[in-house]
């Protein structure tokens, strides 16, 4: 009984049970889930129909307040806020995103291939993690950043190497919950390859963990890269990068509090989306989530 | 049986010892186990839980899990020594030439995929066949167990399966490649006892087609008579007595043995009084002699410190015990 019980949760990992899920979902985590979705719109349409490209000098006069014709004002060099949060959207993001990605397909592979193998390689390999892990990311990411030219190429790198090491220790911890399943070891006594086991066997059953991380790492990533680009070692200028305009706009803060109003309030909503929506689906999926600091 | 010699088995287990990495020290667990298997011939392995009869099985694939280590001995099937056997090779030759069927279905199939899928991904895994022809080759192996509707069974997931329908496709997954030699591991444990009868019978259909040699683990009796053409029966980690199955069942010599079968109850004799074995002794806390000696009602001093290798008493039966003769007097006298 009880096998067929696990049976059918781990069945739950595929989109048709989470758009089941979704319809059952408390109202946290569908506000949570309706933001994320208008951000990603922002992020896809946002030049069919943002009003100023986002380097456009003196649309207006420099800091103008808010108004109808620009509904976040404008900068120190007359460019209009709202087009640069707008157009900003798919900066953040697509740096986020593909953070992530990166960080969940190599750390997933590590994870999977540490659990499988385990003896003195998982041994090494952990106490190897661990020392990355132990290192404050912001403190080697500016040294890193600071080192070498920024450009978003390097950030991405950069944050995916932090993000590695942490996704593989949560992926090979539920892996091990894996391995040792019977369909495990008889898949190893009807020949199949490690490769095999590892791709089909193995990761189509911590899919629940890898997506949640995929979520999870985005949020972070969000804040992280922001941060980088507000200390100036992220995103370099003319980016309308929101990490950035804070910081751009942090030196007339008292002229024009709206320069740092606009990106802030994007950046907090996002975050704050992105984690509820990764509370929610672990809730779903029956993961609790672990929270960490970003810094 | 009697012309069968050693130069014609399908598979030869010589002195197997096997250890496991047990609270910081190796701890044995099979002991010098040796038998053959020929030929069309199916071999029974009985024993209780924990004696080490599927750990043997697993060994016929070269195959120990992880914490543990093949102590002496040796597997020759082919031509070649399976455990001297590099993963490489050895992924050869498991699930195309030997295969296994577990004893449960329900957590040796893969829960997140169809179990079509599976079927060709063992196909794939030996080179078989690939591609549209897999797909063919499954439903026809699907077919060949006697699933109904196979093109529909093959599209759906395990958990959609009833526990005969699960054992089925294990069955078709086993048949993937070309076995000469099948271990079966307790196959219809997890069955109810209709299931389980329809399993046998299909299992002894596919042997005789094919001309398999089987390695059948279990602990129950009723089902070795029926399937096994010789027994061999196991106590903590070593062979204690090996023979015909008919001959095994009318005339068993070893003490464990006899008490085993007379423990059977039977419908005939409902009332009768049954034999009480107990269960296994510790690992550590086994003799140096005979392992079964602090369990025998015949022990004597000496059965503790002499081991008990398997001598053969007359056509095809081995027994280890020396003492079997005085027993099979005593026990005489007691039952008459």
């Amino acid at each position: 009984m009880a096998t067929t019980t696990t049976t059918l949760e781990r069945r739950a990992i595929w989109p048709k049970s989470l758009l089941a899920s979704l319809r059952l979902s408390s109202p946290v985590f569908l506000i949570a889930t309706t933001l994320l979705v208008v951000h990603f719109l922002v992020a896809l349409t946002g030049p069919f129909w943002a009003p100023y490209a986002a380097t456009e000098m003196l649309v207006g006069k420099t800091y103008e307040p808010p108004s109808s014709r620009h509904l976040l004002g404008t900068d120190n060099f007359g460019r209009d806020i709202f087009s640069r949060v707008v157009l900003g959207e798919r900066v953040v993001l697509s740096l986020a995103l593909s953070s992530a990605f990166i960080a969940v397909v190599f750390g997933s592979a590590i994870g999977i291939l540490l659990a499988y193998t385990l003896g003195w390689v998982d041994l090494l390999a952990m106490r190897a993690i661990e020392i990355i892990i132990s290192i404050p990311p912001l403190i080697l990411a500016l040294l890193v950043l600071g080192a070498l030219s920024p450009s978003y190429v390097l950030i991405v790198l950069t944050v995916a190497f932090f993000y590695i090491p942490r996704v593989a220790t949560v992926i090979r911890a539920a892996t091990l919950d894996v391995v040792t399943e019977d369909f495990v070891t008889i898949a190893r006594l009807r020949g199949e390859s490690a490769w095999s086991i590892g791709a089909r066997e193995l990761l189509p059953n911590v899919m629940i963990s890898v997506f949640v991380e995929f979520s999870l790492r985005t949020g972070y990533a969000v804040l992280f890269i922001g941060g980088l680009s507000f200390l100036g070692f992220g995103a370099p200028p003319p980016s309308p990068e929101w990490g950035l305009m804070i910081n751009e706009g942090r030196s007339y803060i008292s002229a024009a509090p709206w320069a740092v109003l606009g990106p802030s309030l994007a950046l907090a909503s996002l975050v704050i989306a992105v984690s509820l929506f990764t509370e929610g689906l672990g809730e779903r999926l029956g993961l609790s989530i672990r929270r960490e600091r970003v810094g | 049986m009697s012309d069968n010699t050693s130069a014609n088995a399908v598979v030869q287990v010589e002195a197997l010892t096997v250890d496991f990495w047990e609270r910081q020290a190796w701890l044995n667990v099979v002991n010098r186990v040796s038998f053959s298997i020929y030929p069309g011939e199916t071999l029974g392995l009985a024993g209780e839980s924990g004696c080490g009869k599927s750990t043997t099985g697993y060994a016929l694939f070269g195959y120990r899990r992880p914490g543990s280590r093949f102590r002496e001995g040796a597997i020759h099937f082919e031509g070649r020594n399976l455990l001297t056997q590099s993963e490489t090779e050895l992924r050869a030759i498991r699930g195309d030439k030997i295969c296994l069927v577990p004893q449960n279905p329900a957590t040796t199939l893969t829960p997140s995929m169809r179990v079509g899928q599976q079927v060709v991904k063992a196909l794939e895994a030996h080179h078989i066949c690939s591609g549209r022809e897999a797909d063919e080759r499954t439903i026809d192996l699907f077919a060949q167990v006697g699933l109904p509707q196979p093109k529909a069974i093959a599209k759906r997931y395990p958990f959609q399966l009833s526990g005969g329908q699960q054992q089925r496709v294990v069955i078709a997954m086993a048949l993937a490649g070309n076995p000469t030699l099948v271990v079966l591991d307790e196959p219809t444990t997890a069955l109810d006892v209709t299931t389980q009868a329809r399993i046998l019978k299909l299992l002894a259909r596919l042997q005789a087609e094919r001309g398999m040699s089987a390695l059948y683990v279990t602990h129950n009796l009723g089902v070795m008579a029926q399937v096994a053409d010789r027994v061999a029966v196991m106590y903590a980690g070593e062979l204690v007595e090996v023979a015909p199955t008919a001959e095994l069942f009318q005339n068993p010599l070893h003490p464990y043995t006899r008490g085993l079968i007379a423990a059977v109850p039977r419908l005939s004799a409902p009332n009768e009084s049954k034999v009480k074995l107990r269960g296994l002794l510790r690992r550590e806390e086994l003799p140096q002699g005979c392992r079964f000696a602090p369990r025998c009602p015949f022990a004597q001093f000496e059965c503790f410190t002499r081991p008990q290798p398997l001598i053969t008493e007359g056509k095809d039966h081995q027994v280890a015990c020396w003492l079997w003769q005085s027993v099979a007097e005593k026990q005489g006298v007691a039952d008459g």
